[in-house]
């Protein structure tokens, strides 16, 4: 791809801006150089896009719009270089505000529904949610929680028994940060970044913290069948 | 069987169905065998019909359609879609290509095939284009799915697709890739179709949706799955939708058609 064309695209986008917050300069035309696809289809990827959502509104079409972080991640498939990628977390490591109250834990029960709920911020004219309902965390929809619980996805790891790791800063500031922008510390992470685009407020990740962390959730218990066999005198 | 005796078995199937959503995740195959076939066999019936039938301002059938075979040719055709065609000099797949005969040939309006391109049983909502896509797609039953992306074109599309395929974005930051380019993946207790190594799935497409109570195109699924990655309506029969179908059925050659399935 030819520099001019590069940079044209990235001035169209608010990934430039971000970009050049966060100190990385080096813009994204270098990136791609040993990327899993060619500049050629990673341009007709991007002027596909343009013309495949013309009933759109230009506000729902931001959501399109690509920042750093997404964009290398796609380039490579999800596997970017150690370089790549360590640019990457320090990227998303900036995005991450933190609540003025300081980093607490919530009410596990509000943080259990949340963790079930796949609500919110669906657009669109055919089927849009219509936000009566607070956002959801979704974390069912990839971990397993609960050990009661067995509708759960595994497209993330087994969060059950988190409440193990304590409530001491450390693992505090961790859990937050992970639920506000895993890419921080995973890049291309498969997980949604749920702080940076306000799906949940730092309110619902202190409730969702508490149904990680508390050791009275339902997380932190034993799976109830174990707890019969227990009671078993043979 | 007939229709209305098929009608009760699937209500109670529906129902079924959502109880045992969350146990284990209902076999469709075991509900299949108390069919004769897929209740989708309706919307072919229909489909059929309406693609003989006159309509359109200029009062003309679909007969003279061509869909990759020569005017006319239904059987075989979808195994092959999408494909480029020279009259368009564009690549299209099975929806987008019977749009365009609907336009040029019955002289059809854009925005109404759009419009109505979904059904919406809840609202009593009905669609021609899924009955024409399900009678169209089913004469290539038994067909193995053969694209040779041949055309410079064809191969561009693919490769778009893929890029497609992977591309991050939205309130979710999602590619497709995110849920199918792995084995044994779920999301809750669906199981998720992995793109790069599976024949079985893209070719049960169009479907009859169990719980939906009408059956559903790819062209559909595109826009459901975008709707589900917070992304805006993806336009129907556009670029984006027609190179990941490309894409995703190029990865499915060598798969046998068998359509309507039958899914939860
Ligand atoms: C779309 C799938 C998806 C959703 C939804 C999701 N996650 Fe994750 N999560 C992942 C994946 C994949 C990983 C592993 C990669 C990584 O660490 O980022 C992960 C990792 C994690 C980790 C780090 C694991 C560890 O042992 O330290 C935590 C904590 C976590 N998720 C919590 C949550 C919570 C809480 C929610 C709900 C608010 C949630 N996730 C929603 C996919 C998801
Ligand atoms: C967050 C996860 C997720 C993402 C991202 C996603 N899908 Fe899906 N997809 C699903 C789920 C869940 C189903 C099954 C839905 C059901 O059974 O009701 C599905 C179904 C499908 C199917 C039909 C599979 C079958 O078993 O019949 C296709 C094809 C498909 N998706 C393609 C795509 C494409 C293309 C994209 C990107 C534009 C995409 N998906 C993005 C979760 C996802």
């Amino acid at each position: 791809m030819k520099k001019s064309t590069v940079k044209t695209w990235l001035a169209s986008s608010t990934a430039a801006a971000m970009v050049m917050l966060s100190g990385i300069s080096s813009g994204y035309a270098t990136e791609i150089k040993g990327a899993a696809f060619d500049a050629e289809t990673l341009k007709s990827a991007e002027q596909t896009v343009n013309e495949s959502w013309t009933r759109s509104t230009p506000e729902e079409r931001k959501r399109l719009v690509q920042d750093y972080s997404n964009k290398v991640c796609s380039a490579y498939k999800d596997k970017p270089t150690p370089e790549l990628a360590a640019k990457i977390k320090q990227f998303n490591k900036e995005l991450i505000n933190y609540p003025q109250e300081g980093i607490k834990l919530g009410d596990w029960k509000n943080g259990a529904k949340l963790a079930r709920s796949g609500y919110g911020m669906r657009i669109g004219k055919i089927h849009p949610d219509t936000g009566k309902k607070p956002n959801g965390g979704n974390c069912y929809a990839c971990h397993a929680l609960d050990p009661n619980e067995p509708a759960a996805g595994n497209l993330g790891p087994k969060l059950t028994g988190y409440g193990a790791r304590g409530t001491s800063e450390p693992i505090m500031k961790y859990t937050y940060e992970k639920i506000y922008n895993a890419h921080a510390f995973y890049a291309c992470s498969g997980m949604p970044r749920f702080g940076v685009h306000n799906v949940l407020t730092s309110k619902q990740i202190a409730d969702i913290m508490a149904y990680l962390m508390d050791p009275k959730s339902p997380v932190n218990q034993k799976l109830k069948m174990m707890q019969n066999l227990n009671r078993n005198p043979y | 069987m007939n229709k209305l005796v098929k009608l009760v078995i699937l209500g109670v199937l529906g129902s079924s169905l959502a109880i045992s959503a969350q146990a284990e995740e209902p076999s469709v195959k075991d509900y299949r065998a108390m069919l004769e076939d897929s209740p989708g066999e309706f919307w072919v019936d229909d489909g059929k019909e309406l693609f003989h039938a006159k309509a359109g301002p200029k009062n003309v059938s679909l007969e003279k359609c061509d869909l990759g075979k020569g005017p006319g040719v239904v059987e075989g055709v979808y195994a092959e879609l999408p494909r480029y065609f020279k009259d368009t000099d564009q690549v299209m797949d099975l929806e987008s290509r019977l749009m365009h005969c609907m336009i040029t040939l019955q002289g059809k309006d854009k925005d109404t095939i759009i419009k109505n391109a979904f059904s919406n049983p809840k609202k009593g909502k009905d669609s021609e284009m899924e009955k024409i896509v399900a009678y169209v797609a089913a004469q290539s039953n038994g067909y193995k799915f053969n694209l040779t992306l041949s055309h410079p074109k064809e191969m561009a599309s693919y490769k778009t697709g893929e890029a497609l395929f992977w591309r991050r974005s939205g309130t979710m930051d999602f590619s497709c890739a995110t849920c199918h380019a792995a084995d044994g993946k779920r999301i809750r207790l669906q199981t998720l179709y992995n793109a790069y190594n599976d024949k079985t799935t893209i070719p049960s497409w169009p479907t009859y949706r169990v719980s939906k109570s009408t059956v559903r195109t790819m062209q559909n699924r595109m826009w459901d799955c975008h709707w589900q990655m917070r992304l805006p309506d993806v336009d129907f029969g556009s670029k984006a939708t027609i190179d990941l179908i490309t894409f995703m059925t190029k990865e499915s050659n060598g798969g046998e058609i068998q359509v309507p399935s039958i899914k939860r």
